[in-house]
Protein backbone atom coordinates (compact mmCIF):
# COMPACT_ATOMS: atom_id res chain seq x y z
CA UNK A 1 0.00 0.00 0.00
CA UNK A 2 2.89 2.33 0.74
CA UNK A 3 4.69 1.97 -2.38
CA UNK A 4 1.56 3.06 -4.33
CA UNK A 5 1.22 5.96 -1.98
CA UNK A 6 5.00 6.86 -2.45
CA UNK A 7 4.50 5.90 -6.61
CA UNK A 8 1.74 8.20 -6.39
CA UNK A 9 3.01 11.23 -4.87
CA UNK A 10 6.73 10.62 -6.94
CA UNK A 11 3.99 11.42 -10.00
CA UNK A 12 2.47 14.20 -8.60
CA UNK A 13 5.90 15.46 -7.63
CA UNK A 14 6.87 15.43 -11.16
CA UNK A 15 3.29 16.85 -12.48
CA UNK A 16 4.04 20.10 -9.92
CA UNK A 17 7.48 20.18 -11.49
CA UNK A 18 6.49 20.27 -14.43
CA UNK A 19 3.53 22.88 -14.36
CA UNK A 20 6.32 24.82 -12.60
CA UNK A 21 8.66 25.21 -15.45
CA UNK A 22 6.13 25.62 -17.66
CA UNK A 23 3.65 28.49 -16.20
CA UNK A 24 3.28 31.39 -17.37
CA UNK A 25 3.43 33.47 -14.78
CA UNK A 26 7.04 33.62 -12.20
CA UNK A 27 4.48 34.07 -8.77
CA UNK A 28 2.57 30.98 -9.73
CA UNK A 29 5.48 28.84 -10.09
CA UNK A 30 6.62 29.58 -7.19
CA UNK A 31 3.68 28.77 -5.41
CA UNK A 32 3.76 25.52 -6.84
CA UNK A 33 7.14 25.07 -5.73
CA UNK A 34 5.89 25.35 -2.84
CA UNK A 35 3.56 22.74 -2.83
CA UNK A 36 5.46 20.57 -4.40
CA UNK A 37 8.18 20.84 -0.94
CA UNK A 38 5.15 19.90 0.95
CA UNK A 39 4.39 16.98 -0.99
CA UNK A 40 8.27 15.86 -0.60
CA UNK A 41 7.96 16.79 2.98
CA UNK A 42 5.16 13.99 2.66
CA UNK A 43 7.36 11.52 0.92
CA UNK A 44 10.10 11.69 3.27
CA UNK A 45 7.58 10.98 5.86
CA UNK A 46 6.55 8.00 4.33
CA UNK A 47 10.26 6.66 3.34
CA UNK A 48 11.15 6.78 7.01
CA UNK A 49 13.17 10.16 6.76
CA UNK A 50 11.84 12.66 9.44
CA UNK A 51 14.33 14.50 9.58
CA UNK A 52 14.45 15.55 6.07
CA UNK A 53 11.09 16.14 5.85
CA UNK A 54 11.17 18.18 8.66
CA UNK A 55 13.54 20.92 6.54
CA UNK A 56 12.07 20.16 3.51
CA UNK A 57 8.74 21.41 5.12
CA UNK A 58 10.62 24.02 6.75
CA UNK A 59 13.21 25.55 4.50
CA UNK A 60 11.18 24.46 1.11
CA UNK A 61 7.48 25.39 1.53
CA UNK A 62 8.28 28.39 4.25
CA UNK A 63 11.34 30.07 3.73
CA UNK A 64 11.92 29.71 0.03
CA UNK A 65 8.78 30.55 -0.98
CA UNK A 66 9.12 33.63 1.47
CA UNK A 67 12.76 34.78 -0.50
CA UNK A 68 11.45 33.96 -3.49
CA UNK A 69 8.27 36.21 -3.79
CA UNK A 70 10.16 39.28 -1.77
CA UNK A 71 12.82 38.85 -4.72
CA UNK A 72 10.76 39.18 -7.01
CA UNK A 73 8.66 41.77 -5.95
CA UNK A 74 12.16 43.40 -5.48
CA UNK A 75 13.40 42.67 -8.74
CA UNK A 76 10.01 43.96 -10.23
CA UNK A 77 10.77 47.55 -8.91
CA UNK A 78 14.19 47.44 -10.26
CA UNK A 79 14.04 50.47 -13.20
CA UNK A 80 14.45 47.42 -16.29
CA UNK A 81 10.96 46.47 -14.98
CA UNK A 82 8.47 46.31 -17.33
CA UNK A 83 6.58 49.37 -17.59
CA UNK A 84 2.78 47.74 -17.97
CA UNK A 85 2.73 46.98 -13.97
CA UNK A 86 -0.53 48.41 -12.69
CA UNK A 87 2.30 50.13 -9.68
CA UNK A 88 3.93 52.06 -11.84
CA UNK A 89 0.77 53.05 -14.59
CA UNK A 90 -0.77 54.28 -11.45
CA UNK A 91 2.34 56.14 -10.25
CA UNK A 92 3.93 57.71 -13.02
CA UNK A 93 1.18 57.56 -15.72
CA UNK A 94 2.51 60.33 -17.68
CA UNK A 95 5.77 59.28 -17.69
CA UNK A 96 4.78 55.10 -18.95
CA UNK A 97 3.54 56.00 -22.70
CA UNK A 98 7.07 57.72 -23.30
CA UNK A 99 9.15 55.27 -21.78
CA UNK A 100 7.62 52.39 -24.10
CA UNK A 101 8.05 54.87 -26.99
CA UNK A 102 11.69 54.51 -25.89
CA UNK A 103 11.94 50.88 -25.42
CA UNK A 104 10.34 49.73 -28.74
CA UNK A 105 10.65 45.99 -27.44
CA UNK A 106 9.31 46.22 -24.20
CA UNK B 1 12.54 25.92 -27.57
CA UNK B 2 12.37 26.49 -23.80
CA UNK B 3 9.02 24.20 -23.76
CA UNK B 4 12.03 21.06 -25.32
CA UNK B 5 15.00 22.17 -23.29
CA UNK B 6 12.42 21.60 -20.00
CA UNK B 7 10.95 18.26 -21.61
CA UNK B 8 14.76 17.25 -22.18
CA UNK B 9 15.55 17.98 -18.09
CA UNK B 10 12.44 16.32 -17.23
CA UNK B 11 13.28 13.71 -18.45
CA UNK B 12 17.08 13.35 -17.77
CA UNK B 13 15.88 13.26 -14.18
CA UNK B 14 13.29 10.82 -14.63
CA UNK B 15 15.77 8.41 -16.29
CA UNK B 16 18.25 9.44 -13.21
CA UNK B 17 15.65 8.75 -10.66
CA UNK B 18 14.92 4.90 -12.43
CA UNK B 19 18.58 4.47 -12.69
CA UNK B 20 18.04 4.55 -9.07
CA UNK B 21 15.39 1.76 -8.92
CA UNK B 22 17.70 -1.29 -7.23
CA UNK B 23 17.69 -3.99 -9.95
CA UNK B 24 17.47 -1.58 -13.06
CA UNK B 25 21.37 -0.81 -14.01
CA UNK B 26 23.23 -0.94 -10.66
CA UNK B 27 22.29 -4.73 -9.01
CA UNK B 28 21.79 -3.91 -5.82
CA UNK B 29 23.92 -1.18 -3.03
CA UNK B 30 27.09 -2.05 -3.08
CA UNK B 31 27.84 -4.34 -0.07
CA UNK B 32 30.55 -1.45 1.04
CA UNK B 33 27.82 1.00 1.10
CA UNK B 34 25.58 -0.78 3.26
CA UNK B 35 28.08 -2.12 6.28
CA UNK B 36 28.84 1.41 6.49
CA UNK B 37 25.05 2.33 7.53
CA UNK B 38 25.13 -0.50 10.00
CA UNK B 39 28.42 -0.26 11.88
CA UNK B 40 27.39 3.53 12.43
CA UNK B 41 23.41 2.54 13.35
CA UNK B 42 25.28 -0.40 15.62
CA UNK B 43 27.71 2.01 17.30
CA UNK B 44 25.76 5.40 17.86
CA UNK B 45 25.19 4.83 21.21
CA UNK B 46 27.91 3.69 22.27
CA UNK B 47 30.06 6.84 20.49
CA UNK B 48 27.78 9.60 20.61
CA UNK B 49 25.00 8.81 22.88
CA UNK B 50 22.63 10.50 20.69
CA UNK B 51 19.75 8.50 20.29
CA UNK B 52 18.81 10.36 16.63
CA UNK B 53 20.94 8.82 14.95
CA UNK B 54 20.97 11.59 12.01
CA UNK B 55 21.82 13.75 14.71
CA UNK B 56 24.76 11.94 15.30
CA UNK B 57 26.15 11.78 12.05
CA UNK B 58 25.05 15.49 11.20
CA UNK B 59 27.35 16.56 13.91
CA UNK B 60 29.83 14.13 15.25
CA UNK B 61 30.87 11.77 12.44
CA UNK B 62 30.55 14.62 10.03
CA UNK B 63 30.51 17.52 12.32
CA UNK B 64 33.44 19.32 9.91
CA UNK B 65 30.90 18.77 7.39
CA UNK B 66 28.42 21.12 9.27
CA UNK B 67 30.82 23.38 9.93
CA UNK B 68 31.24 24.02 6.33
CA UNK B 69 27.54 24.07 5.99
CA UNK B 70 26.68 26.80 8.16
CA UNK B 71 30.02 28.72 6.67
CA UNK B 72 27.98 28.45 3.30
CA UNK B 73 24.68 29.78 4.66
CA UNK B 74 26.94 32.36 6.33
CA UNK B 75 28.08 33.76 2.91
CA UNK B 76 24.85 33.36 1.19
CA UNK B 77 23.21 35.54 4.26
CA UNK B 78 25.95 38.17 3.36
CA UNK B 79 25.08 38.07 -0.20
CA UNK B 80 22.14 38.61 0.33
CA UNK B 81 22.67 41.55 2.84
CA UNK B 82 24.87 43.17 0.57
CA UNK B 83 22.71 43.11 -2.86
CA UNK B 84 19.42 44.34 -0.27
CA UNK B 85 21.97 47.12 0.87
CA UNK B 86 20.52 49.18 -2.28
CA UNK B 87 16.75 48.99 -1.25
CA UNK B 88 15.61 52.37 0.24
CA UNK B 89 11.72 51.18 0.93
CA UNK B 90 9.89 48.97 2.85
CA UNK B 91 8.49 46.35 0.99
CA UNK B 92 5.09 46.21 2.78
CA UNK B 93 4.29 50.26 2.16
CA UNK B 94 3.99 49.37 -1.69
CA UNK B 95 3.12 45.68 -1.39
CA UNK B 96 0.13 45.80 0.66
CA UNK B 97 -0.81 49.55 0.05
CA UNK B 98 -4.53 48.43 -1.03
CA UNK B 99 -5.28 46.71 2.03
CA UNK B 100 -3.58 44.77 5.19
CA UNK B 101 -4.29 41.21 4.67
CA UNK B 102 -7.49 40.93 6.87
CA UNK B 103 -8.26 40.04 9.95
CA UNK B 104 -6.83 36.80 9.89
CA UNK B 105 -3.61 37.48 9.30
CA UNK B 106 -3.41 40.32 11.41
CA UNK B 107 -4.47 38.57 14.06
CA UNK B 108 -4.17 34.58 13.57
CA UNK B 109 -0.30 35.84 12.87
CA UNK B 110 0.33 37.56 16.02
CA UNK B 111 -1.23 34.78 17.60
CA UNK B 112 0.60 31.59 16.20
CA UNK B 113 3.76 33.75 16.12
CA UNK B 114 5.02 32.20 19.68
CA UNK B 115 3.72 29.01 19.08
CA UNK B 116 6.34 28.75 16.05
CA UNK B 117 9.70 29.90 17.87
CA UNK B 118 8.58 27.41 20.94
CA UNK B 119 8.23 24.63 18.37
CA UNK B 120 11.66 26.19 16.91
CA UNK B 121 13.38 26.27 19.93
CA UNK B 122 11.99 22.90 21.16
CA UNK B 123 13.22 21.34 17.73
CA UNK B 124 16.24 22.73 18.04
CA UNK B 125 16.63 21.45 21.83
CA UNK B 126 15.89 17.70 20.96
CA UNK B 127 17.80 17.63 17.98
CA UNK B 128 19.52 14.41 19.48
CA UNK B 129 16.25 12.91 20.51
CA UNK B 130 13.77 13.23 18.07
CA UNK B 131 13.54 14.20 14.33
CA UNK B 132 15.24 17.76 13.79
CA UNK B 133 17.94 20.08 15.06
CA UNK B 134 19.50 22.85 14.18
CA UNK B 135 19.01 23.93 10.88
CA UNK B 136 14.97 23.26 10.60
CA UNK B 137 14.45 24.99 14.14
CA UNK B 138 15.95 27.94 13.25
CA UNK B 139 14.40 28.09 9.73
CA UNK B 140 11.25 28.06 11.81
CA UNK B 141 12.01 30.66 13.93
CA UNK B 142 13.32 33.42 11.11
CA UNK B 143 10.03 32.49 9.64
CA UNK B 144 8.06 33.07 12.78
CA UNK B 145 9.75 36.83 12.50
CA UNK B 146 8.66 37.43 8.73
CA UNK B 147 4.94 36.10 9.58
CA UNK B 148 5.07 38.81 12.36
CA UNK B 149 6.51 41.48 9.81
CA UNK B 150 4.05 40.27 7.67
CA UNK B 151 0.45 41.46 9.88
CA UNK B 152 1.95 45.05 9.54
CA UNK B 153 3.37 45.38 12.96
CA UNK B 154 6.06 47.33 12.89
CA UNK B 155 9.21 45.42 14.32
CA UNK B 156 12.41 47.08 14.41
CA UNK B 157 14.81 44.13 13.82
CA UNK B 158 17.73 44.56 16.27
CA UNK B 159 20.49 43.65 13.55
CA UNK B 160 23.20 44.72 15.65
CA UNK B 161 22.02 41.66 18.05
CA UNK B 162 21.33 39.76 15.39
CA UNK B 163 25.04 39.89 14.10
CA UNK B 164 26.37 39.41 17.86
CA UNK B 165 24.44 36.34 17.90
CA UNK B 166 25.85 34.96 14.67
CA UNK B 167 29.18 35.71 15.72
CA UNK B 168 29.36 34.33 19.30
CA UNK B 169 26.84 31.16 18.03
CA UNK B 170 30.06 30.76 15.15
CA UNK B 171 32.44 31.04 17.51
CA UNK B 172 30.93 28.55 20.15
CA UNK B 173 30.81 25.64 17.70
CA UNK B 174 34.36 26.11 17.08
CA UNK B 175 34.80 26.67 20.69
CA UNK B 176 33.09 23.43 21.15
CA UNK B 177 34.93 21.87 18.48
CA UNK B 178 38.41 22.46 19.84
CA UNK B 179 37.18 21.14 23.46
CA UNK B 180 37.77 17.70 21.53
CA UNK B 181 41.72 18.18 21.90
CA UNK B 182 41.67 18.01 25.48
CA UNK B 183 39.53 14.63 25.39
CA UNK B 184 41.04 11.13 24.37
CA UNK B 185 41.05 11.18 20.67
CA UNK B 186 42.98 14.83 20.47
CA UNK B 187 40.92 16.15 17.66
CA UNK B 188 38.72 18.88 16.24
CA UNK B 189 34.94 17.95 16.91
CA UNK B 190 35.55 14.83 19.33
CA UNK B 191 32.96 14.49 21.59
CA UNK B 192 34.64 15.17 24.92
CA UNK B 193 31.75 16.44 27.26
CA UNK B 194 29.94 13.54 29.37
CA UNK B 195 27.91 11.30 27.39
CA UNK B 196 25.04 11.18 30.26
CA UNK B 197 22.00 9.36 30.25
CA UNK B 198 21.19 7.55 27.01
CA UNK B 199 17.56 9.36 25.81
CA UNK B 200 17.32 12.04 28.24
CA UNK B 201 17.18 15.75 27.24
CA UNK B 202 20.97 16.38 28.83
CA UNK B 203 22.67 13.68 27.40
CA UNK B 204 25.10 12.91 23.61
CA UNK B 205 27.87 14.93 25.15
CA UNK B 206 28.53 18.05 22.95
CA UNK B 207 25.94 17.38 20.45
CA UNK B 208 22.91 19.21 22.08
CA UNK B 209 25.00 22.28 22.76
CA UNK B 210 26.76 22.29 18.67
CA UNK B 211 22.82 22.01 17.30
CA UNK B 212 22.20 24.65 19.80
CA UNK B 213 24.96 26.73 18.28
CA UNK B 214 23.85 25.95 14.86
CA UNK B 215 20.25 27.00 16.17
CA UNK B 216 21.04 30.37 17.32
CA UNK B 217 23.73 30.92 14.05
CA UNK B 218 20.80 29.89 11.56
CA UNK B 219 17.59 31.55 13.05
CA UNK B 220 19.80 34.57 13.33
CA UNK B 221 21.35 34.57 9.74
CA UNK B 222 17.78 33.73 8.16
CA UNK B 223 16.00 36.55 10.01
CA UNK B 224 18.81 39.05 8.93
CA UNK B 225 18.12 37.89 5.16
CA UNK B 226 14.01 38.07 5.52
CA UNK B 227 14.47 41.22 7.53
CA UNK B 228 16.55 42.89 4.69
CA UNK B 229 14.67 42.06 2.31
CA UNK B 230 11.34 43.12 3.43
CA UNK B 231 12.84 46.50 4.97
CA UNK B 232 15.67 48.53 3.90
CA UNK B 233 18.52 47.59 6.04
CA UNK B 234 19.21 51.49 6.90
CA UNK B 235 15.53 52.40 6.70
CA UNK B 236 15.15 55.86 8.22
CA UNK B 237 11.80 56.65 9.27
CA UNK B 238 12.26 59.77 10.47
CA UNK B 239 13.86 60.81 6.89
CA UNK B 240 11.46 59.32 5.11
CA UNK B 241 8.26 60.24 6.85
CA UNK B 242 9.17 63.94 6.14
CA UNK B 243 9.04 63.67 2.20
CA UNK B 244 6.04 63.40 0.60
Amino acid sequence: MTTWIVLFISVLLITMALAAVFSRSLASAVIILSTLSLFAALLFVLVAAPDVAITEAAIGSALTTVVFVLALYRTKDAPSADSRSPKNMADESGNAARSVQEVPHA
Amino acid sequence: MRKLTGLLLMGGFVLYLVALVPGMFAPETPVSLESIGKDIIATTERVSGSANVVTAIVVQYRGLDTLGEVTVLFVSALGVAILASGFKDNVFKTMFAADDGGFVLQYGGRFLMPFIVLIGVYIIAHGHLSPGGGFPGGVLIATAVFIVILTGESVKIPHRLLSLLEGAAGLGFIGLGALGFLGADQSFLANTLPKGEFMTLFSAGFIPFIYAMVGIKVASELTTVVAVLTQAPHHDTAKEEGRP
